[in-house]
């Protein structure tokens, strides 16, 4: 009867990892940030689908009057820069990995340095989303300039907004750690807050190519 | 007490086996990720090398495997349960699926928008 009765007991506990066991056999905050993951992809797939249809309209661009499409990579995006920026945003994929395995090692120390890292990584690349959007802008293009620059900020615009979010959490995680409100047990809360930094950088991937390769 | 002691160990060892250490593999996913990223820089310089034609299937298929690379080793979709994969293919799938169809609606794919 004993045994009977701890059974359900052990099972109401909460695991290592700071979740208790549910019917999927993951926590309910990582299925809901995955479900939430899911649905940012229909957010930014009807941005890049409405870039693909107007990224030909740059009609009442000064000095683009008459531009092909196969020009505009050449003429207005300067590749190598924003190759750098896709690169410097890689690579804070790769700290916050090894921020959320340093946690899960039980080494806060080294957990701390890989979230500050990601984090610096993350404001360089929105150092230089600034930096290229103040340069369109002085060339005279600017969001209500023509239909393919109100898709092209908004579509880069909401990636940058999601990246400076991405940041704030890791600031966030990064001073709750200070505090000792971000130990081994609580990993799992920074590896859900890794997942959305990852989906981020995945979007740039694609956002890297179709706005800016593909001629 | 020292019942107690072995117990919070033998949690941690079990953490640990959890956990392996993957560090190794994360950075030779970067390195892939950079040299990928590099190849995708290149096609840029057509003078250097004229990729014609296949330009824009290269290009796809290096944003696909950068795009599995990170959703399956740094989003830990590799070694997690699978519910989670099908949570987000599914809302892959949706996404490419209705957005296929919203292109080809406004005729994108061949003659271009209509004025």
């Amino acid at each position: 009867m004993a045994e009977t009765l701890a059974a359900p007991a052990t099972d109401a506990h909460h695991d290592d990892h700071g979740h208790g066991h549910t019917i999927t056999g993951i926590s309910n905050e990582k299925l809901a940030m995955w479900l939430f993951l899911g649905s940012e992809c229909l957010l930014f797939g009807g941005l890049i689908s409405t870039f693909l249809l107007y990224r030909k309209k740059l009609n009442s661009f000064p000095g683009f009057e008459n531009a092909e499409i196969s020009k505009l990579g050449a003429q207005l995006f300067d590749i190598p820069f924003t190759s750098v920026s896709s690169f410097v945003l890689l690579m804070s994929s790769l700290t916050m990995v090894l921020a959320v395995s340093s946690l899960q090692r039980r080494d806060e120390q080294r957990m701390r340095i890989w979230l500050l890292a990601t984090a610096l990584l993350g404001a360089s690349f929105i150092a230089g989303q600034i930096y290229e959007f103040t340069a369109f802008v002085k060339e005279g293009l600017g969001f209500t300039t023509n239909i393919f620059s109100s898709a092209f900020f908004t579509l880069t615009g909401f990636h940058g907004a999601h990246v400076v979010i991405g940041i704030i959490i890791l600031m966030t995680m990064f001073a709750m750690s200070l505090q000792g409100r971000l130990g081994p047990e609580r990993a799992e809360a920074l590896e859900i807050a890794g997942l959305y930094w990852h989906f981020v950088d995945v979007v740039w991937v694609v956002v890297f190519v179709v706005v800016y390769l593909i001629k | 007490m020292s019942t107690t002691t072995e117990t919070t160990h033998g949690d941690h060892g079990a953490a640990h086996e959890e956990h392996p250490n993957r560090d190794m593999t994360y950075v030779k996913v970067a390195i892939i990720l950079a040299a990928i990223t590099g190849l995708e820089t290149f096609t840029y310089f057509e003078s250097v090398f004229d990729f014609g034609a296949a330009l824009v299937p290269v290009l796809l298929v290096c944003m696909t495997a950068k795009f599995y690379l990170i959703a399956a080793y740094f989003m830990h979709l590799r070694w997690d349960k699978p519910v989670l994969r099908r949570a987000f293919l599914t809302g892959i799938v949706i996404a490419l699926s209705v957005y296929a169809v919203t292109l080809a609606a406004f005729k994108f794919f061949g003659e271009g928008m209509p004025r």
